[in-house]
Parts: structure tokens; C-alpha cells; sequence
């Protein structure tokens, strides 16, 4: 195989004295989709915001794109539980906020037509369903163009067909955009379905890795290996 | 229809006032017409002492306001965005803020005299507080996933100030413009009438020596007129900035 994209090495990290995460090893490649599961409060979260560079890790080391990731970086984007699109803004200005120009606001069209938005640019937040706005917020992470995106429960507020919907939307365009992916979920049938490996964390620790089914048509399969998951989320 | 229905009431008082009065139920010296009133305007526009007074009035309250709402303003960001300012500050504003400003008229004629400054400066504090404590609310109760989001997102620290923060405390800091309006007048019209040699309270002051009914009135409407201006201005402000809140439909 070739040099992973992302190393997590020994990682732990603390709150005051209590161990959050415990000595996580972890690979990525290269479109990879991984998917994060565990018990709430089993550190899925936290682990999330040590790659992105929110917080600082207490011990180990994670290597991204053969850099000691100490802060925020450029190549990653999040996407949160909370669609967190600003109100005050409408939907292309979202999407650009960071940055103005013609050559922004085309490829904020482009993102939005990607999400199937397009007829919606000048629309308010406030005029959105809860998935219209998760696809908003999931186009303004592309506009960066970044190697890996990290979604915290991103579909997790969402009723059941809309959830559908937006999983295959994001697989269609992680791997249309070789994206690599780490995905947190509470849903064992969600990380089947969309994730190629599956990381079971537990106490803080990294309680088991799971090769999810290739091919993703294979109902019976993905819903064979979502019962494995949860048996091993539950188990003691 | 929408648009005439709220003046039936005020017209129709008009109408029913001046009917009164020139039929001869109650007393015109006591209750001149409102045609009594317009002609006195219309003297006192002539003389030029109407405009003098409302154009000195308006700059009182003008620059009281634009100095204390500035200097509120200012203070509502920095103690809610730096824990220093606020440690620094906050303390000292809030006890402050528990003196009625008006009560501060004898000191201030004590110190600075019955010139233009004292009103100024009465108006400018009366200003400040609702500022500051709707401006410094305002940043405070900024949700902090937008900043967090803002700010991985590559936003710089005045990216976030202006794109983030500014914003989202606007629909707080513009009710704190719309309170500190009221404030500005009614503290003008104290003011004015306690110490001064010139305005519209010092008109109505004048008037009410010579028991002349009609200025008394006409300075009563033309506040009334100022704070209705003052709520027309505080409501332009928001539609205009705060669209988002309640965007129109899109067809
Ligand atoms: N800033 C913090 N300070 C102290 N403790 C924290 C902090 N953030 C998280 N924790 C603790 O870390 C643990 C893991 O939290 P985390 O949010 O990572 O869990 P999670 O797996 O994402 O849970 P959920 O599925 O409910 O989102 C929890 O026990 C939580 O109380
Ligand atoms: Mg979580």
C-alpha cells in the first residue's frame, strides 16, 4: 500500500484527569471512508476535534499529510451535527463567505447545483428544511476543495428518507471528489452502508477495526456486519 | 385600507377638538384650537425661533446620542469580546448604571454650568447605558458554533468580528438604538427645561410663564412628532439590516 494520508499514533487525550481517549492508532488512506461508532461519550467527538486541530492531544502524535497536525488546518473541513450556517447570510454567501468574486460565486454555483440546490441561492436559512440546510452546509465544506472531510453526526437531526437521501449524496460526491472521509455516527446501519472500514470505539479506546462490505448493493451483507457492530458496541 | 385606518383615531380627535373649541364648550385660552396652534406655529416659524429652537434641539440630541451610543457601543464589544476589558469595566459601568442620569442635573449645572456641554452630556450618558448593555449582551450570547465553525473555516479574527459576531448581536444592538432613542428625548426635554436659554423645552418653559396655551401644545406635538421620527428611524434600521429574520417570500 502506499504512504497513508493521515497516521494517529498513541494518540490520548485528558480532561483535567479524566482519560478521554486512550493510545488510538489509526490509518488513513486515500479515499478511505471511515466510519467512527461507539457508546455516547465514548470519545467520538474528541477525537474528531483533535484532527481537526481544535484542540491540542495530550500524548502520541497525528501525522497529516507528513505534518504534526498542531492547529487548524487548510486541507480539512468539518461538518457538524448543528448545519452552523450563518442567518444573516443567504445560501451562496454561505457558501462563499469566506471570500468574494466572480470566479467564488461560480464555483458556489456549482457546488449548490452538486447539492441540488441551485434554485436556492438566494434563499435565507431560515426558508430551509433541516436537510436542504445540512446540504448547504455540506457544499460550503467542499468550497475549499479539501483532502479529508470529517462529518460529527451530520444526518443525525434528519428523519429517515431525507437521511437516506443525504447518505447517498455524500457518498456519491466523496468518491466523485476522492474525498477521504471519517464519518461519527450512532447509526451501525449508516456506517455500513457508507463507510469502507469501521472503527469501534469504546471507553475512549479503540475497541475494533471492521472491513465494511465493497459492494454497496449487497443489502445483506451491510445489514449482517451492522449487527456484528452492534453486538460489539454493546458487548461489555 | 391598511394604511388609513390607524389615522382615523388621531384625525377624528382633531376634528372633535377643534369643533369643541370653536363652538364654545370649553375655554380657548385653556384649550386653544388646534387652528390656534398651527397659526402660532406659523408666527413662530415667521420669527425664525421655531426652526432656531428645533434645529439646536435636534443637535443635542444628535450628538448626545451619536457620543454616548458611540462610546456604548464601543465598551458592549470589548467587554464581550475581551475577558480583560470586562473584568476591567463591567464592574464600574453596572454600578453606574444604577444612578438615574437625571439625578445627575444639579451636579452637572454645579460643575459645567447650563451651557450647550450639559446637555450634551446628559444626553450622551442617558444614550449609553441601553447601548452598552444591548451591544455587550448582544456578543455575548453570539452562539459559539458559528465562531468555532468561522473559525476552522479560515476565517481571520476580524473575518469573524465582522462576518460572525457583528451580525448576530445586530438584532440586540439595534434594540438597544431603538430604547436609546427614547432615552435621548426624554432626558433633552428634563434638561431643557431644568437649565437652558434655548430648544424646545426651553420654548415651552418660556411659554408656560406667559400661560401661552398654544406653544405649550405646539412643543408637546412637536416632541411627539420627534419621538414617532425616532421610531420610524429605529424601524428603517431594521428592516433594513435584518432581512434575514424575516426575508420576503421568493417567488
Ligand atoms: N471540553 C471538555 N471538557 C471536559 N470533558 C469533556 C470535554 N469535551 C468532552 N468531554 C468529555 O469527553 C467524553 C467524550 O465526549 P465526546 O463528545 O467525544 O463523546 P461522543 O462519543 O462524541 O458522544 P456522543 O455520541 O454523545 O456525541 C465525555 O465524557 C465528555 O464529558
Ligand atoms: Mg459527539
Amino acid at each position: 500500500m502506499n504512504e497513508p494520508l493521515m497516521t494517529i499514533k498513541n494518540v490520548s487525550k485528558q480532561y483535567g484527569n479524566h482519560l478521554i481517549l486512550e493510545n488510538i492508532n489509526l490509518s488513513l488512506y486515500d479515499n478511505d471512508f471511515i466510519a467512527l461508532v461507539g457508546k455516547s461519550g465514548g470519545g467520538k467527538s474528541t477525537l474528531l476535534r483533535l484532527i481537526a486541530g481544535f484542540e491540542p492531544y495530550s500524548s502520541g502524535e497525528i501525522i497529516f499529510m507528513n505534518q504534526r497536525i498542531t492547529s487548524l488546518n487548510k486541507q480539512m473541513r468539518i461538518m457538524f451535527q448543528e448545519d452552523r450556517l450563518l442567518p444573516w447570510m443567504t445560501v451562496s454567501e454561505n457558501i462563499s463567505f469566506r471570500s468574494r468574486g466572480q470566479q467564488i460565486k461560480e464555483k458556489a454555483l456549482s457546488l449548490l447545483e452538486l447539492v441540488g440546490l441551485e434554485d436556492f441561492a438566494n434563499y435565507y436559512p431560515i426558508q430551509l428544511s433541516g436537510g436542504q440546510r445540512q446540504r448547504v452546509s455540506l457544499a460550503r465544506a467542499l468550497m475549499a476543495n479539501p483532502k479529508l472531510l470529517l462529518l460529527d453526526e451530520p444526518l443525525s437531526a434528519l428523519d429517515a428518507l431525507t437521511r437516506l437521501n443525504m447518505q447517498e449524496l455524500i457518498m456519491d460526491i466523496c468518491s466523485k471528489q476522492h474525498l477521504t472521509t471519517i464519518l461519527v455516527t450512532h447509526d451501525v446501519d449508516e456506517a455500513a452502508r457508507m463507510a469502507n472500514r469501521i472503527v469501534v470505539l469504546k471507553h475512549g479506546r479503540k475497541a475494533d477495526e471492521i472491513s465494511a462490505p465493497e459492494d454497496k448493493t449487497n443489502t445483506e451483507e451491510i445489514n449482517l456486519i451492522a449487527a456484528q457492530i452492534k453486538t460489539l458496541i454493546l458487548s461489555d | 385600507m391598511d394604511k388609513v385606518v390607524p389615522w382615523i383615531i388621531p384625525v377624528g380627535i382633531i376634528v372633535i377638538w377643534q369643533f369643541i373649541v370653536t363652538a364654545g364648550i370649553a375655554s380657548g385660552k385653556l384649550l386653544p384650537a388646534p387652528s390656534d396652534i398651527l397659526l402660532d406655529a406659523w408666527k413662530l416659524f415667521k420669527s425664525g425661533e421655531l426652526q432656531k429652537n428645533i434645529g439646536i434641539s435636534l443637535f443635542r440630541a444628535l450628538l448626545g446620542f451619536i457620543i454616548g451610543g458611540g462610546i456604548g457601543f464601543i465598551l458592549g464589544v470589548l467587554n464581550g469580546i475581551f475577558k480583560v476589558c470586562r473584568l476591567a469595566f463591567d464592574n464600574t459601568i453596572q454600578m453606574l448604571r444604577n444612578i438615574p442620569h437625571l439625578a445627575l442635573i444639579p451636579l452637572i449645572i454645579l460643575v459645567i454650568g447650563i451651557g450647550e456641554p450639559s446637555k450634551i452630556f446628559l444626553v450622551s450618558v442617558g444614550c449609553m447605558f441601553p447601548m452598552y448593555i444591548n451591544t455587550y449582551h448582544g456578543v455575548t450570547s453570539i452562539d459559539k458554533g458559528l465562531v468555532e465553525m468561522g473559525r476552522s473555516y479560515g476565517l481571520s479574527n476580524s473575518q469573524v468580528f465582522f462576518k460572525i459576531i457583528f451580525p448576530g448581536a445586530l438584532p440586540t444592538i439595534l434594540m438597544g438604538v431603538r430604547y436609546a432613542l427614547g432615552v435621548m428625548w426624554t432626558t433633552l426635554i428634563v434638561a431643557e427645561t431644568v437649565a437652558t436659554s434655548s430648544g424646545i423645552g426651553y420654548m415651552a418653559n418660556e411659554a408656560e410663564q406667559f400661560t401661552d396655551m398654544s406653544t405649550v401644545i405646539l412643543c408637546i406635538l412637536i416632541y411627539a412628532l420627534f419621538g414617532k421620527l425616532s421610531d420610524f428611524i429605529a424601524k428603517l434600521l431594521e428592516d433594513t439590516f435584518l432581512v434575514w429574520q424575516n426575508p420576503r417570500e421568493i417567488s
